[in-house]
């Protein structure tokens, strides 16, 4: 279990997040939800060590999170330029095969340059370049932008075959592949994560947001 | 269109040059100054004249196929290969004003004529999608896997070059020296954190791992030309052996300056790269010998501090 208490975090001086707790069970996966500039990206940053908190405790299995637990699918993705997807994976597989296999659902050309590749391969790859390393959290930042319906498809079939053993936390925009996929959601507000809802909640959550954003945009 | 472009290329020159100190404008006004003698000298002779005119037209050759804003250029003028050709003449004046010094004047007249079809050569090259694949380079090293692709012809050429000119002295090395002054670009890219992560290492470890992988990569292709060589003339044995590890010293120094100014998805900046430049002319300038020594002792240093921030989860 990944366990948070009053993290603080700043940037340029400004306050991002702001006694943020929270809680997230193994063998779950958690839907972050915020609309933009609510801090998603930086509450994932803080996880993954890219953004020191300026206080607070983030712990996983009660030792200090590590980047050594985690993989992370970042937002915009970049690759080494002048490589093959090929060759991109099997830095990820230390001399096995491994993600010949994985690519039977995904289909890219991994022979190809990996500059060559449409937005939604490069997609594929990065998130294929996560799998592989197999580590037990998984912090996936938008996974689904640019995603075809077919690949959303096998990402959602791939998320619910291994979260048994993993800590899966994601991003969406798309509020309907966050109730798809998670067992939980949190609401990250006002600078801390304001609510969580189980899957049970998700049709009363779904209900207030679209109920606030129709207040809000009626107000303006 | 071309007085804007021209004012771009001018600040990107002096954006450059952020980062450097004074005493490096004294190290490379010393090198300008012997680059400068040591070449007048040489074009006093006709046959080296036309070698140096001929030469120089390789790396702007070089330039004109790698560089990534014809399509831009092209956007803004009809005639984006004379925005290239008058780019290329400013870039080769220096060399031209010494031509005007010497007997071999005449030449500077189909230089410039040559930079025109260079200047309009390749101007819609066709990306390539398949990659050949690459099976003699180590996975781990694939910032040799991009240079290589980026530079095949003319790392091929040089390298079966470096093998023919085996019977003559001293060609070979030459030749060893310019590949690795190639090499030595392929580290002026970062890769993305990810990368960075992969071998689950300390900045310590990770340092030692990657200049492994790497001199290995580096010695595999080249130990054969330098055993060769070496059984070819015997008498010149042992400059080889104290040129080649030289050689490798270059590696190292590139190889840490890039993680000394490591950014994620980012080249390195054009400073480092223009001090490791310095690095790259010293197995040629006795005078530089100690060079790269000094600043791959300076950039380890820097280089561990700075991958710590990434890699201290794996200490």
């Amino acid at each position: 279990m990944i366990s948070i208490k009053n993290l603080n975090v700043e940037q340029k001086g400004k306050v991002i997040l702001q006694h943020l707790t929270g809680q997230f069970e193994q063998g779950q996966v958690h839907g972050i939800v915020g609309l933009n500039g609510a801090g998603k990206t930086t509450f994932l940053n803080s996880l993954y060590g890219f953004i020191k908190p300026t206080a607070g405790e983030i712990t996983y299995q009660e030792k200090k999170l590590s980047k050594k637990y985690i993989s992370y699918l970042e937002t915009s993705n970049y690759f080494y330029a002048g490589i093959t997807g090929g060759e991109y994976l099997k830095l990820f597989c230390k001399a096995t095969e491994k993600h010949k296999e994985w690519n039977k659902l995904f289909l890219l050309p991994l022979n190809n340059l990996i500059e060559s590749y449409s937005t939604g391969m490069k997609k594929k790859l990065a998130l294929m370049g996560v799998l592989l390393q197999n580590k037990p959290i998984l912090l996936l930042d938008e996974p689904f932008n640019g995603l075809d319906l077919e690949s959303m498809w096998v990402v959602k079939r791939i998320i619910s075959d291994i979260k048994h053993t993993k800590t899966i936390l994601l991003t969406s925009h798309i509020l309907e592949t966050l109730t798809d996929n998670c067992d939980f959601i949190h609401r990250l507000e006002h600078k801390k994560i304001n609510q969580v809802y189980a899957k049970e909640d998700f049709k009363q959550f779904q209900e207030l947001l679209y109920q606030e954003l129709h207040e809000k945009t009626a107000l303006q | 269109m071309l007085k804007p472009l021209l004012e771009i290329r001018l600040k990107q020159i002096l954006r450059a040059q952020k980062g450097l100190h004074w005493y490096h404008y004294i190290i490379f006004g010393g090198l300008l100054l012997y680059l400068v003698i040591w070449l007048y000298n040489l074009l006093l002779q006709r046959n080296s004249a036309i070698v140096v005119a001929a030469t120089s037209l390789l790396p702007i050759l070089a330039l004109q196929m790698h560089r990534n804003d014809k399509r831009f250029v092209s956007h803004l003028s009809h005639f984006p290969y004379l925005i290239f050709w008058v780019e290329y003449t400013l870039l080769l004046s220096p060399l031209l004003l010494l031509y005007t010094f010497t007997a071999s004047w005449f030449l500077i007249c189909p230089v410039i004529l040559a930079l025109l079809p260079i200047s309009n050569f390749g101007l819609e090259l066709p990306k390539p999608r398949k990659a050949i694949p690459l099976v003699f380079i180590a996975d781990a090293c694939f910032e040799w896997k991009a240079g290589v692709r980026k530079n095949k012809w003319l790392l091929c050429i040089l390298y079966v070059a470096a093998f023919a000119l085996c019977l003559y002295p001293f060609g070979s090395l030459l030749i060893l020296w310019f590949s690795t002054a190639i090499i030595s670009t392929f580290y002026q890219r970062c890769e993305p954190v990810n990368l960075l992560t992969v071998p689950e290492k300390g900045a310590k470890a990770f340092l030692y791992y990657k200049l492994k992988a790497n001199l290995k990569q580096f010695m595999v292709l080249t130990l054969p030309l330098l055993l060769l060589y070496s059984l070819l003339h015997p008498d010149h044995m042992v400059p080889a052996l104290v040129f080649y590890p030289l050689l490798l010293l270059v590696l190292v120094s590139s190889i840490l300056a890039k993680y000394a100014y490591y950014e994620p998805n980012n080249t390195v900046s054009s400073a480092a790269s223009f001090l490791n430049s310095i690095d790259i002319l010293s197995p040629l300038l006795p005078f530089l010998l100690l060079f790269p020594l000094i600043s791959s002792i300076r950039n380890y240093k820097k280089a561990v501090h700075r991958l710590n921030l990434y890699l201290h989860d794996f200490n």
